[in-house]
């Protein structure tokens, strides 16, 4: 029996009446698209975040859309994104006309490195995108000193950070404003495509709105409402037991370091709240890995195969292996386990056993 | 509130509770989210009822146009022709283009620009809607502009008549309320040729080749059709016949008034012998008049046109007479035949009103 890389059919089951009830509502009134269930949504997500506004659309790729395009970012402005994110980070500024300028990682958080962002600015530079990827916040007091030392915006990158607190403040409301994917596997995911902005900048949110309601960035499916909203009963208690699995797999993974590194959190200079979305280990031989995992029934994901500055699409802008040196590290070791709250303890000793026996097999610890 | 005499819109929808919530536990309870099997069934059968060669599924309308408009090569700041009463689909794929509006007049009668017209803008890309409700009455682009149509709501028109080349190089129809698609959600089909679906697909993903995850070779965009939606408008379009026929059958006893309604001021589209789409088009020389009365006699009436920011009404006066006088009466399957004549009593009857 295989172990997907994600699944949360279990936890759908669960909140299956609930979400049926909430169905029938949707049917009796006929609206599909951007209605009742939406602004519900967005009335749950400001309240659990503390933003001051949430803007329902299409998709995390949307939310970057609308987040950027109402912050003025166009033809003619530069962003500095880390070169080690998912692609949309990166083509969110390049559909607006603006061009992605790209900078290095710092190689435990997989964050912009705040050290990068002044050797990447240029007189076109509007703004800056630290990223909050797979576990942690970025090191927004650096990135946010960074940024007002040259007066550049900070516009987040939250896709992944419902639940991710730095100095006790939601990702996304620390800078100007951010976004959230509810991408299925998300630590909040819905059953198709769905996002949102959040910020506390009244004019900002305005821009999202007027941008919105002509046409750029998708709407939000009131059935992807509907299970959002059932699923953000249980989000808590998602986000403690992926922090559990979490413990569990670096307990038991630890003997086989240094062959298989588990994820670490960062201490920054500001408490932060962690969320285990992705755990993600390194590894030299990741191809070798994955082939070993993917002959057992377990999948993978990973993130990202590629550093987005040697990206076929983004060749026009001059870069070159080399230049953000560790991200290309990163690229070239990470891989996604399967992590999700439906993981059961089987599934866990399974994949344990395979990482085992990958790093006994070939004899290295 | 009470319900209108005469909706709009049929329940079709509502009556397919079983089939929707099907289609979401099916989805949900298997973790089939996005890009699996619905997804290919609906293409698959979109494909089979037009003869196309390709059928990409994407999130929305305007997405579908931005990436067809892609694909035939219009980058930022191009000049692409529309019509003067571009409807809010074409609208926003020009401001998700970056692209600049070269705005032709339309022909009253067709509520569509011609040839002549759209060539004359010098574009090399020409968006092209239907605010009545009816395919152009023939091919609208040539060797040195190609067209990219909304047929949003014209979906039967799109099954018959794809292969003469009525909708030139792509057609996007979007999932609705009425008609053979279905919506659970957001959701559009962009119909085309080989070449530029090899791109829309690419550009749909995140300019990903469908083989290499997180390989982007362009910079596409995310615009995707989740499997749920898929789902059940495959599932509806399977059962489409009998509506069709009906709609149909309706339009024809709307024809059948054709002379009595143009006596009034009120003239039909005509159809060019195709399905109409949501809405029996007209343009009517005293609208407002038309408008209180259906709405006296709780007839309600598909959504005016707005008109677009770059409508002149001296320059183009054959949009501002669609803006100005466009409307769509209701045609569904669920209307009775005396209904239907209630309507068009209705209309008749508000000259009266003047």
């Amino acid at each position: 029996m295989t172990i997907p890389f994600f699944s949360s059919a279990a936890t759908f089951e669960q909140l299956r009446p609930a979400i049926l009830e909430r169905l029938a509502g949707i049917i009796d009134r006929d609206h599909y698209v951007d209605g009742a269930e939406a602004r519900g949504l967005e009335r749950d997500i400001a309240e659990y975040t503390g933003a001051r506004h949430a803007v329902a659309c299409g998709s995390g790729t949307d939310a970057l859309l609308l987040l950027l395009a109402a912050a003025g970012v166009g033809p003619g402005a530069e962003v500095i994104v880390p070169a080690f994110t998912f692609f949309a980070s990166a083509s969110a500024v390049s559909l607006l006309g603006a061009r992605p300028a790209f900078a290095d990682i710092e190689p435990v958080s997989y964050g912009l490195d705040p050290a990068a962002i002044s050797t990447a600015i240029t007189p076109s530079t509007m703004a800056v995108m630290p990223v909050h990827l797979f576990t942690q916040p970025a090191d927004m007091d650096g990135v946010t000193e960074a940024a007002a030392a040259a007066g550049l915006d900070v516009l987040e990158d939250s896709a992944e950070g419902i639940g991710m607190r730095y100095g006790g403040v939601h990702t996304g409301l620390i800078g100007r404003g951010g976004v959230l994917s509810f991408f299925p596997s998300k630590t909040l995911g819905a059953v198709g495509d769905a996002g949102m902005v959040l910020t506390d900048d009244d004019q900002l949110a305005a821009g999202c709105r007027r941008l919105a309601a002509v046409g750029m960035g998708g709407r939000m499916d009131e059935i992807q409402a509907a299970v959002l909203r059932e699923r953000m009963t249980r989000l808590d208690a998602d986000i403690r037991r992926r922090c559990a699995l979490a413990a569990e797999l670096d307990e038991r993974l630890a003997p086989l370091a240094p062959a298989i590194s588990t994820p670490r959190l960062v201490d920054r200079r500001s408490p932060v709240q962690a969320v285990y979305y992705v755990y993600l280990i390194q590894t030299d031989d990741k191809s070798g890995l994955v082939r070993h995992l993917t002959e057992r029934g377990i999948g993978t994901e990973e993130y990202y195969p590629r550093p987005l500055h040697l990206q076929p699409c983004f060749a026009g802008l001059g870069y070159q292996p080399g230049d953000f040196p560790v991200a290309e590290r990163a690229s070239g070791r990470t891989v996604g386990l399967p992590f999700y709250p439906d993981l059961n303890e089987d599934a866990v000793d399974r994949v344990v056993a395979a990482l085992t026996g990958f790093v006994e097999s070939r004899g290295v610890s | 509130m009470t319900d209108p005499q005469v909706p709009f819109s049929s329940r079709r929808r509502q009556r397919a509770r079983e089939q929707l919530l099907d289609a979401v536990l099916n989805a949900a309870g298997n973790d089939r989210f996005i890009f699996k099997q619905s997804v290919a069934e609906l293409e698959s059968a979109v494909r089979g009822r037009t003869g196309a060669d390709t059928v990409v599924a994407c999130a929305a309308p305007a997405g579908g146009i931005v990436m067809a408009a892609n694909a035939l090569g219009v980058t930022r700041d191009d000049r692409v022709a529309v019509a003067a009463c571009a409807g809010p689909e074409v609208v926003a794929a020009l401001s998700m283009l970056g692209a600049r509006p070269a705005p032709v007049d339309v022909s009253p009668g067709t509520g569509v620009p011609d040839l002549a017209t759209l060539r004359s803008t010098g574009a090399r890309v020409a968006l092209v809607d239907h605010p009545l409700q009816v395919a152009a009455p023939g091919p609208l682009g040539g060797p040195d502009i190609a067209v990219v149509h909304d047929a949003t709501g014209l979906a039967d028109a799109l099954f018959a008549s794809w292969a003469p080349g009525l909708w030139d190089d792509a057609a996007v129809t979007g999932l609705g309320r009425d008609g053979p698609l279905l919506a659970a959600g957001d959701g559009a089909l962009v119909v085309t040729h080989k070449a530029p679906g090899r791109t829309v697909r690419m550009l749909r993903n995140h300019g990903q080749d469908g083989v290499t995850r997180f390989l982007h070779h362009q910079i596409g965009r995310n615009s995707r059709m989740d499997e749920l939606v898929a789902s059940f408008a495959v599932t509806m379009l399977m059962h489409a016949d009998a509506a069709r026929e009906r709609t149909a059958a309706l339009a024809a006893r709307y024809d059948d008034r054709l002379d009595d309604l143009r006596a009034a001021g009120v003239h039909p589209i005509d159809s060019v012998g195709l399905p109409r789409g949501t809405g029996y088009g007209v343009v009517a020389d005293q609208r407002d008049c038309v408008l209180a009365a259906l709405a006296k006699h709780g007839i309600e009436v598909g959504p005016l046109l707005k008109p677009p920011p770059w409508l002149d009404h001296e320059t183009h006066p054959g949009a501002a007479t669609v803006v100005t006088g466009g409307l769509l009466l209701p045609l569904h399957p669920d209307l009775i035949d005396h209904q239907l004549d209630l309507v068009v009593a209705t209309v008749l009857g508000s000259r009266g009103d003047e």
